[in-house]
């Protein structure tokens, strides 16, 4: 067997073929190479094992992998973390869940405290405290530490425990929780699916 | 010993488990294999059982290792104590290390780690039972872990060794003709882009030999190369069989909800006609003929309903 | 490992008790359902003895190798038993590589007790020439994936093992004595095996707690939950002969009967799986 027999080229004709990392797709004359291709010597390649397929136009291939790595945060992934730390201006977390996705060893991101909520806040203390776990959208994934916020009614805390006494806290209002052992009231920037494990989906 | 000074080709070509010179022992490849890992793959090649996962990619610790333009692959060769003929020793051992660095590099040089950049991919692999060729088949197993992870990669990378035994060259080495054989290529080969990213070997080569050895390792890295896409394939046709049955049951039971809004709209619809009717009749006509008549037709739908 | 799991389960922690409290389970089991298990032998032909076992998701498989070796000046006429665990990152993301840390040490210990303390194997036999030479078994598992349930999956993949554990058969003289080379290494007949005797079945079963809620098997996200674990080895007699207790949690009065009485009943079954593979 030589090596002519696996660099075939897949026909790519009106429907979708099946191609594995490394197929050789065809040359750039042929094609504009899209998502999931790369170019080498003028010849496309697929990077992924997934679907190839030609627009509708039929100049431009692309592959749609059937798995794909998703672990590393992108813009507009919904992440859950827990605060680690909470200062006047900027909030650290730690993110464990991507998308729904767990993710080993946990995430580093940033919060600005004027992206928490719409609304102005005095202090840090009136949105978020150390220990709340939060439901956050990434903003920025080009650099490390990611940066994330916490606007809109999906995203804010999702669970918290009372700073008085650690104990389970109730939502009693929109941004107000009661603590069931000692009564006293807490305000969070609270996301709607505080408390259900909805929250981690 | 009498082991030493037994023939290892038969006087018609073939080696003592009856392969050619140019025939792999029997590979299968499953992937996906754990449900814990973001990709994995089990090789069974001749005798050898392996196992690789992958986890990744994922935030690199620690920090000072990160390089800000590319994933870094660390990639981790085992062998558990009761792979071998003596029990080995738990603790990694310096063919341990050694054939994990080669490895490394040698995926290195098909993941497109310029994507995950500041990230780490791990890349473990565990020998159950070894036969000979291991880093070969650890090294094909690892690459259809990566490929089932979703990372992009240039190609896959097959593993294949070539080696010498009584002056002739053939290929994949059994455990038994390495030992007792002269030489050993061990060979990780991209076919479709033609590079080899592992290359090592021991033993007495002339140049013609070593050179045949390369082609012959590449040829049944060949062979391996088809194996891995055919065990990606599976896999995802087993994913597309699910799907295709998800499909079919929801279409059935949509169907079955449509009927079902179909029944109860003309079942309404006809309700809605009796009740016109009855309004009109009982508006419009005092004939006691024709009130019987109603009566009837009242009766009718009912008895057509129930032998539905 | 699994700090950061917890976290996230503190949320998860009152969905799947209040499921509890209805006799539900998250997965779908019942309280005092195990997971189904598949149990294959033979799995490594290099081993003397091997298994690997599944246990709803989790694979443990274990191999045995002997060697030759002097004994414990104590008891002179019985063999060794190594018990050693591996958990890598094969396992689970959350594992790391390095020397075995105390969880490890822990589930090879657990394992190892159920066996040494029923005699499960006849160590008073496995001696080649008494005071002198005898049989030094290793057995090794090795966790392939992590979802729960390791000490019952480790207990059957270790029995399973050495329930198949074939020892090279000894050369002896006219006269029955053992015969040794000039190095004084024993010499054994070639090609020939003999079986080890098994003298219990002896399995582990593990139940945990949850705010006062008994479980037997507890799967990975369960485990992450617990107060407290409780993995007792159970002979077929219904002998109890190691137990263990684990995590933060204390133990009420009369929790550990219901414990106790739920776990012979899930030892029998575990039994039954080991006894239908072994045929």
């Amino acid at each position: 067997m030589e090596n002519e027999e696996i660099r075939k080229p897949v026909e790519i004709k009106e429907k979708d073929q099946l191609v594995f990392p490394g197929q050789f797709i065809g040359v750039i004359e042929q094609f504009l190479p899209g998502q999931n291709t790369y170019v080498e010597e003028a010849n496309i390649y697929s990077t992924q094992f997934g679907m190839a397929h030609l627009d509708r136009r039929g100049l431009r291939v692309k592959v749609f992998p059937k798995r794909k790595a998703q672990l590393v945060p992108t813009v507009g992934d919904v992440a859950v973390g827990e605060i680690v730390h909470a200062s006047n201006q900027m909030t650290s977390i730690a993110i464990t869940s991507v998308n729904g996705k767990e993710c080993v060893p946990s995430y580093t991101c940033l919060m600005h405290i004027s992206r928490i909520s719409r609304k102005y806040l005095e202090s840090m203390d009136e949105a978020v405290r150390t220990g709340d776990i939060v439901r956050v959208k990434i903003i920025d994934a080009k650099t490390l530490p990611l940066q994330a916020e916490s606007t809109g009614i999906n995203f804010g805390v999702v669970y918290a425990e009372c700073s008085q006494c650690g104990g389970k806290l109730k939502k009693i209002g929109t941004n107000k929780l009661k603590c069931t052992s000692c009564e006293s009231t807490e305000n969070r920037k609270m996301s709607i699916h505080y408390g259900s494990p909805m929250a981690l989906a | 010993m009498t082991e030493s000074e037994r023939k290892l080709i038969n006087p018609d070509g073939t080696r003592l488990d009856g392969r050619s010179k140019t025939d792999i022992r029997e590979t299968s490849i499953e992937a996906g294999v754990s449900s814990r890992a973001d990709g994995s793959a089990l090789i069974k090649m001749g005798n050898n059982i392996i196992l690789a996962v992958v986890h990744g990619p994922r935030e690199l610790h620690p920090k000072h290792l990160v390089n800000p333009n590319k994933a870094v692959i660390r990639c981790t060769y085992r062998m558990a104590t009761f792979s071998v003929g003596d029990r080995k020793r738990p603790a990694p051992s310096r063919r341990e290390r050694e054939i994990s660095k080669v490895m490394t590099e040698s995926l290195e040089s098909v993941v497109l780690t310029h994507l995950y950049p500041r990230s780490a991919i791990d890349v473990f692999v565990q020998v159950l039972q070894a036969d000979g060729g291991t880093r070969c088949a650890a090294l094909s197993a690892a690459s259809v872990a990566v490929a089932d992870a979703g990372i992009p990669m240039r190609d896959l990378i097959a593993g294949c060794a070539a080696g010498i035994i009584e002056d002739q060259v053939v290929v994949d080495l059994a455990d038994y003709e390495d030992k007792e054989g002269t030489g050993d290529v061990p060979l990780g080969y991209a076919p479709s882009v033609d590079e080899v990213s592992l290359l090592q070997m021991d033993g007495n080569f002339t140049k013609e030999q070593l050179l045949e050895s390369v082609e012959l390792a590449k040829e049944g890295c060949r062979q391996v190369y088809l194996i891995q896409r055919e065990a990606l394939k599976k896999k995802y046709s087993d994913i597309r069989e699910e799907v295709a049955e998800e499909i079919v049951e929801e279409a059935i039971e949509l169907k079955e909800n449509i009927e079902e809004d179909q029944a109860d709209i003309t079942d309404f619809m006809e309700e809605e006609e009796e009740e016109e009717e009855e309004d009109f009749i009982d508006y419009g006509d005092d004939d006691e003929e024709d009130d019987e008549k109603v009566v009837d037709d009242l009766l009718e739908p009912t008895t057509f309903f129930e032998e539905e | 490992m699994g700090s950061h799991k917890r976290i996230i389960n503190k949320i998860e922690r009152e969905h799947i008790v209040s499921l509890m409290e209805h006799g539900k389970r998250a997965d779908g089991r019942s309280l005092n359902e195990v997971r189904p298990v598949k149990i294959t032998t033979g799995y490594i032909q290099k081993a003397e003895g091997s298994a690997l076992v599944e246990l709803g998701h989790t694979k443990v498989l274990a191999g045995v190798k002997y060697m030759v070796g002097e004994p414990y000046s104590d008891s002179p006429n019985s063999g060794v038993l190594t018990v050693g665990a591996e958990l890598s990152p094969i396992a689970s993301p959350f594992f790391q590589m390095g020397p075995p840390n105390p969880q490890t040490i822990e589930l090879a210990r657990v394992t190892d007790r159920a066996i040494r303390e029923s005699a499960a194997v006849k160590f008073d036999d496995l001696f080649i020439i008494p005071g002198e030479k005898v049989w030094i078994i290793f057995l090794d598992l090795y966790v392939l994936n992590d979802d729960g349930g390791l000490f019952d999956a480790s207990g059957l993949a270790a029995m399973a093992a050495l329930a198949t554990l074939e020892l090279p058969t000894i050369k002896k003289d006219s006269n029955g004595e053992v015969e040794v080379d000039e190095n004084g290494k024993v010499q054994f007949v070639d090609g020939e095996t003999t079986k080890v005797p098994v003298n219990h079945y002896t399995l582990s079963v593990t139940s945990a707690s949850i705010e006062g809620k008994i479980i037997i098997d507890p799967s990975r996200d369960e485990r992450e939950l617990q107060d407290y674990r409780v993995t007792l080895g159970i002979t077929e007699e219904n002998q109890l002969v190691s137990a263990q207790k684990g995590e933060f949690g204390v133990l009420k009065s009369g929790e550990l009967e219901q414990i106790i009485d739920d776990s012979i009943i899930v030892a029998a079954h575990y039994r039954e799986e080991l006894m239908k593979a072994l045929e």
